[in-house]
């Protein structure tokens, strides 16, 4: 048994920041912005769309993708919950009228879809389900700080979903080998203190107001975290394309985590990729965590840029640190365009 | 000026699309408008191009051009 992809979909929040737009209230330029992370403009959250609302929109195109009305497990990635407690998945279940099914959040940041990808197929290969509605969605932005121009024009909002289904090994579509990975050691490098169970142990009785504003927010040590990102993400990538047996000139398509545009070029340079092989949307959409691989696939596969047959590389790296890859030929799917 | 200069003076424009005429001796990073993360990056590009291996700790102690052509020269007469 093993887990097909079968329906794709992506929704973003409708309000556009470009760089412009930031350096009015930031001490930044869109020249700065661009030439540092690629990065054009962002979606954001506003008028009450938060990660719940991003994660139905985008699971309902999905399902209408895969022409399913109902699936038996909804798993959701990311690291921007609606609230600390409960998950969200359950909610966004039952909001797409799939009633009472399996439903649970999994955290993995910036590597949130490919650990979901994994967890969801593992559903499947398990017996446990039939068919899966997988969602990395993230309304990140209202967890970094807007003051810090280091962060601030980095992250995007948006949701992108699969629908996973029961199929066999040599289709279209069959989620190939898997790597998967983290160092602890490094959890530091990006992080948000503030809002958890450490800080909320050591604050004991305090009270939230003695919490520096800035721990609320992500912080980030910028430069380790590049020379992370471009190792662990080639060297993951390189082993799935081993385990696949596919030579990495067989791969069409290097569709990376959009993390900054520097970093997919690294990658790519590394695995000797051809620049017209590699998927890039981070101009238009920033990173958007859990949310940047199936995005980035919607927008290729709904404009035709990727099609039936071809050979996709998916690596993603973040928080933790994590990482993971995998490899599928993609199916005959259709994706609607992200609004 | 060095051949070694002429050689680290070509990683720069090769890799980050610089004038030649603004990869001087004296100008750091700053005056060239690259960022921290192009330090890794002109190290990576010095390692493909010139074989020459730059640690991070060498990396950090870096403020201009001259200091990466003197470090070339250094690394390329212990590989010789």
């Amino acid at each position: 048994m093993t887990a097909v992809l079968t329906g794709l979909g992506g929704f973003l929040p409708p309000r556009a920041v470009t760089n412009d737009g930031l350096s009015r209230t930031l001490d930044t330029s869109d020249e700065w912005i661009r030439t540092r992370t690629g990065i054009r403009e962002r979606r954001m959250v506003s008028d009450g769309l938060s990660t719940g609302s991003l994660a139905v929109e985008a699971g309902a195109r999905a399902m209408r993708s895969a022409g399913v009305s109902g699936v038996d497990a909804v798993v959701v990635a990311t690291t921007s919950p609606e609230r600390l407690c409960p998950a969200v998945a359950p909610e966004v279940a039952s909001r797409l009228g799939l009633g009472t099914v399996a439903a649970f959040d999994l955290t993995s940041a910036c590597s949130g879809f490919l650990y979901g990808l994994a967890t969801a197929a593992g559903l499947i290969d398990s017996g446990t389900a039939d068919t899966v509605l997988f969602i990395g969605s993230e309304a990140f932005t209202t967890l970094v700080n807007q003051e810090d121009r280091a962060t601030a024009p980095i992250f995007g909002d948006g949701a992108g979903a699969v629908v996973l289904r029961r199929g066999e090994p040599d289709e279209p579509g069959a989620l190939g080998p898997f790597d998967l990975g983290s160092d602890g050691a490094l959890a530091d490098l990006l992080a948000i203190p503030a809002g958890g169970s450490r800080q909320r142990s050591a604050d004991a009785g305090l009270g939230h107001g003695t919490v520096p504003a800035a721990d609320w927010y992500l912080r980030m040590e910028g430069r380790p975290l590049y020379t992370q990102a471009v190792e662990r993400m080639t060297q993951s990538a390189l082993t799935v394309l081993k385990r696949a047996d596919w030579p990495v000139a067989d791969v069409d398509w290097f569709a990376g985590h959009q993390a900054n545009l520097r970093i997919v070029r690294a990658v790519a340079e590394e695995l000797e990729l051809p620049e017209e092989r590699v998927a890039v949307n981070i101009d238009r959409v920033g990173n958007t965590l859990a949310a940047s691989v199936p995005l980035l696939l919607n927008d290729y596969a709904a404009r035709g840029a990727l099609r039936p047959g071809q050979r996709v590389l998916l690596s993603a790296f973040g928080a933790g640190l994590s990482w993971g890859s995998t490899v599928l030929v993609w199916p005959d799917i259709q994706a609607e365009p992200v609004n | 000026m060095s051949s070694v200069h002429d050689s680290v003076v070509e990683v720069f424009v090769a890799r980050f699309g610089l004038d030649p005429e603004t990869v001087v001796a004296d100008a750091n990073f700053d005056d060239l408008g690259l960022d921290s993360l192009s330090q890794i990056e002109l190290a990576t590009a010095l390692k493909k191009r010139l074989g020459i291996v730059i640690t991070d700790e060498e990396l950090s102690e870096i403020s201009v051009v001259g200091d990466i052509v003197a470090l070339v020269e250094q690394k390329g007469a212990a590989v010789r």
